[in-house]
């Protein structure tokens, strides 16, 4: 963890869906921290709420999504109360999104370097001719060949590893403070992932950016993340530096997701570690744990008592009952 | 049926695609399939790695015959099938089945589970009761509830639908199942239920699988033999644990150096080959080695011929004028390299380790 004051906290965060007669919670009261040049992982299956938590921050959650308690502290200032003109002013200058879908997220008929240059211009930087050729360079610092010649492209002549360098070069061209990830190598080639990642890595690196990486992946993530939280229904789990937790997970879906992925340690052929069932539902509110049904661990409390996330050792936080009484999560 | 334990043989396959193009525009040749060889035998699992585009489902549709190849062949328990007409071929097909990648779009959304898994029964001919007694037992075999059966694709989750999908190339009792990333439409605990479920049907039925992925760990995890895919070509091949062990061919090393590390196991996350650039064109490969332009480990030679697959170890070939020999990729034990690896290729090539990390 950081010894600087964090760039961004995040309090008791929660996100509702719906309108109020049929309002239901899809993210429950969410706590962490990140400090300047700082990369936090956040891992979890679809529908874990791990994007809803990232898009809170700049408050861009889709319609009928919204925030319904905590605070969002970023620099100094909550966002949960900042006006949605001083909120235009932060995203894309201090704090920039990265989407899954780069195709999705590009405009299709406008040329990509326009595209790179545009929150240069939004927010007034740079005249038209100072934005072009930044964000020419910014291109060309991403690792996209003959940035020059590819400005003049559009979105369709790029390959899917290509317009995600487009897309992180416009995030990152007004140099924000906080970038955040959401699945940035989804889809794309391994050979190609590593290369994003890796450009991620080496970016928040040069910049002193913080940046949250989320990500399905928890391995994926581990490679390039100093600590990871991994989210199930809408809490965090469990928490701390990633070595740690996926060394020693001390929650069972932790183990189990970190387990569900042969190791090459392991005989081929012999039975994954699996969890039985499907992922929980978020907005199924009941008391106790919510991977009470499917945890081979389980004890009377946890069908009680929703477990807090407390330490299980310096800044590796776990939300689990069995462990809190220091036990092993052995197999069996 | 002759009692053989060799199931499909595929020699010299070649698939190429027409490019779509203007009329005044010269057409381009896609060579999705370029002289691709291997061997399925019974029971046994063999994998097709290689990243998008590469040409894996390609092979994986002239297995099935959803398209013929332009050379090459394919036998089958015994027969060619490359050229055999539909109706001939008709009877063997219920030798291979298959399972697609994205189980939502490859179920009938307005059919039941019941008849969606039923359907291949019905095309050969299956009585009713025959056919409802073949469901319930592949139902209960793919660990779905028979509650379910008159359920309908969208009020299943993405690992129930594609159990649905494994049932239905169950039904049949297939000798092969072709398998195109069965599990990437997964979340990753689901894609574990399922993958164990793939090693009891192995185990318990002893189906074979051409299964087709671009994730290491689970091929290596399943898989008894791999292929690694490039551009149209097999550049690697061999036993999963050796190729993935000890890769040879520079594109296995990156691949293998990008697969995520075992975190669970306490050894060093190891060193990454980011790989410069991307898979070139198709339509135009590179001359030569198509591998050369993004090889770490390229020379003039690579651009003149092509190199030839050959074989570098007991079963493991490699398509490589200057295979990796280093001790970066042995195995923590220390095992050195079988000598008879060695003596193939210590001819023409300085083994370095430092040429590793270029970046």
């Amino acid at each position: 963890m950081s010894d600087t004051t964090p760039i961004l906290r995040v309090s008791n965060l929660s996100v509702a869906a719906g309108g109020p007669p049929d309002r239901v919670p899809i993210v429950h009261d969410v706590s962490f921290e990140i400090g300047q040049g700082e990369i936090l992982g956040i891992v979890g299956e679809s529908g874990s709420g791990k994007t809803m938590t990232a898009l809170s921050i700049p408050r861009i959650l889709p319609s009928g999504v919204a925030t319904s308690g905590g605070q969002v502290v970023f620099d100094g200032e909550d966002l949960t109360q900042a006006s949605e003109r001083r909120l235009r002013k932060l995203r894309g200058q201090s704090i920039a999104v990265v989407f899954q879908d780069p195709m999705r997220a590009l405009n299709p008929v406008h040329r990509v370097g326009r595209q790179v240059a545009e929150p240069l211009r939004l927010h007034r930087l740079k005249s038209r001719s100072q934005a072009a050729r930044l964000a020419e360079t910014w291109m060309e610092r991403v690792g996209i060949p003959a940035p020059h010649t590819r400005t003049r492209d559009y979105p369709f002549q790029f390959s899917g590893g290509m317009r995600q360098r487009a897309l992180i070069s416009m995030a990152l061209a007004c140099q924000p403070r906080l970038l955040i990830a959401d699945e940035p190598t989804t889809g794309l080639d391994l050979t190609i992932q590593v290369q994003i990642m890796d450009l991620i890595k080496r970016l928040t690196a040069e910049f002193n950016m913080a940046a949250i990486l989320i990500s399905h992946d928890l391995n994926m993530v581990a490679s390039v993340c100093d600590r990871v939280q991994v989210m199930y229904a809408g809490r965090i789990v469990e928490t701390g530096p990633t070595r740690q937790v996926l060394r020693n997970p001390r929650h069972p879906y932790t183990k189990a997701l970190a387990r569900a992925v042969p190791a090459g340690d392991q005989p081929p052929g012999t039975p994954l570690y699996t969890l039985p069932g499907i992922p929980a539902d978020p907005t199924d509110v009941r008391d106790g744990c919510s991977l009470f049904a499917r945890c081979s661990y389980r004890r009377e409390r946890c069908s009680r008592d929703q477990p807090e996330l407390l330490t299980v050792g310096g800044h590796h936080r776990a939300a689990c009952w069995v462990s809190q009484v220091g036990m092993e999560l052995n197999d069996g | 049926m002759v009692e053989t334990t060799e199931l499909l043989r595929v020699r010299d396959l070649c698939r190429y695609y027409r490019q779509s193009s203007l009329p005044w525009r010269r057409a381009g040749r896609v060579h999705a399939a370029d002289g691709v060889s291997f061997d399925i035998d019974r029971g046994q699992a063999f994998g097709l790695v290689g990243e998008s585009g590469s040409g894996k489902s390609t092979v994986a549709r002239c297995v099935l015959r959803l398209e013929k190849p332009d050379s090459g062949s394919i036998v089958l328990d015994g027969t060619d099938i490359t050229r055999l007409s539909d109706s001939r071929l008709r009877p063997l097909r219920r030798q291979v089945q298959t399972v697609f990648q994205d189980p939502a779009s490859s179920l009938n959304p307005r059919w039941q589970i019941a008849d969606i898994v039923a359907e291949p029964l019905h095309s050969f001919g299956y009585d009713k009761p025959a056919r409802d007694r073949r469901v319930h037992e592949v139902i209960d075999l793919v660990g779905l509830s028979r509650g379910r059966l008159h359920a309908y694709p969208h009020q299943l989750s993405g690992g129930q639908q594609q159990r649905v999908a494994i049932a239905r190339a169950l039904t049949l009792n297939p000798a092969l199942i072709v398998a195109d990333e069965p599990l990437s439409a997964l979340d990753v605990s689901i894609q574990a239920q399922v993958l164990n479920l793939l090693l009891d049907l192995k185990r318990d039925f002893g189906i074979a699988y051409l299964f087709i992925s671009h994730d290491l760990p689970v091929t290596q995890h399943l898989c008894d033999t791999v292929a690694v895919f490039h551009l149209g070509k097999i550049v690697e091949s061999g036993p999963s644990s050796e190729v993935f062990r000890t890769p040879a061919h520079p594109y296995t090393a990156a691949l293998v150096s990008a697969a995520p590390a075992e975190l669970s196991a306490d050894r060093p996350v190891r060193e990454r080959i980011v790989l410069e650039g991307e898979q070139p064109s198709p339509v135009n490969p590179p001359s030569g080695c198509r591998f050369r332009t993004r090889c770490f480990r390229a020379t003039e030679e690579c651009a003149v011929t092509e190199p030839p697959l050959v074989e570098i170890s007991s079963g493991h070939r490699v398509a490589c004028y200057h295979p990796i020999l280093s001790d970066l990729f042995q195995p923590s034990d220390g095992q050195a390299v079988p000598s008879d690896r060695q003596a193939v290729l210590s001819g023409n090539q300085a083994v370095s380790s430092d040429s590793q990390t270029e970046r």
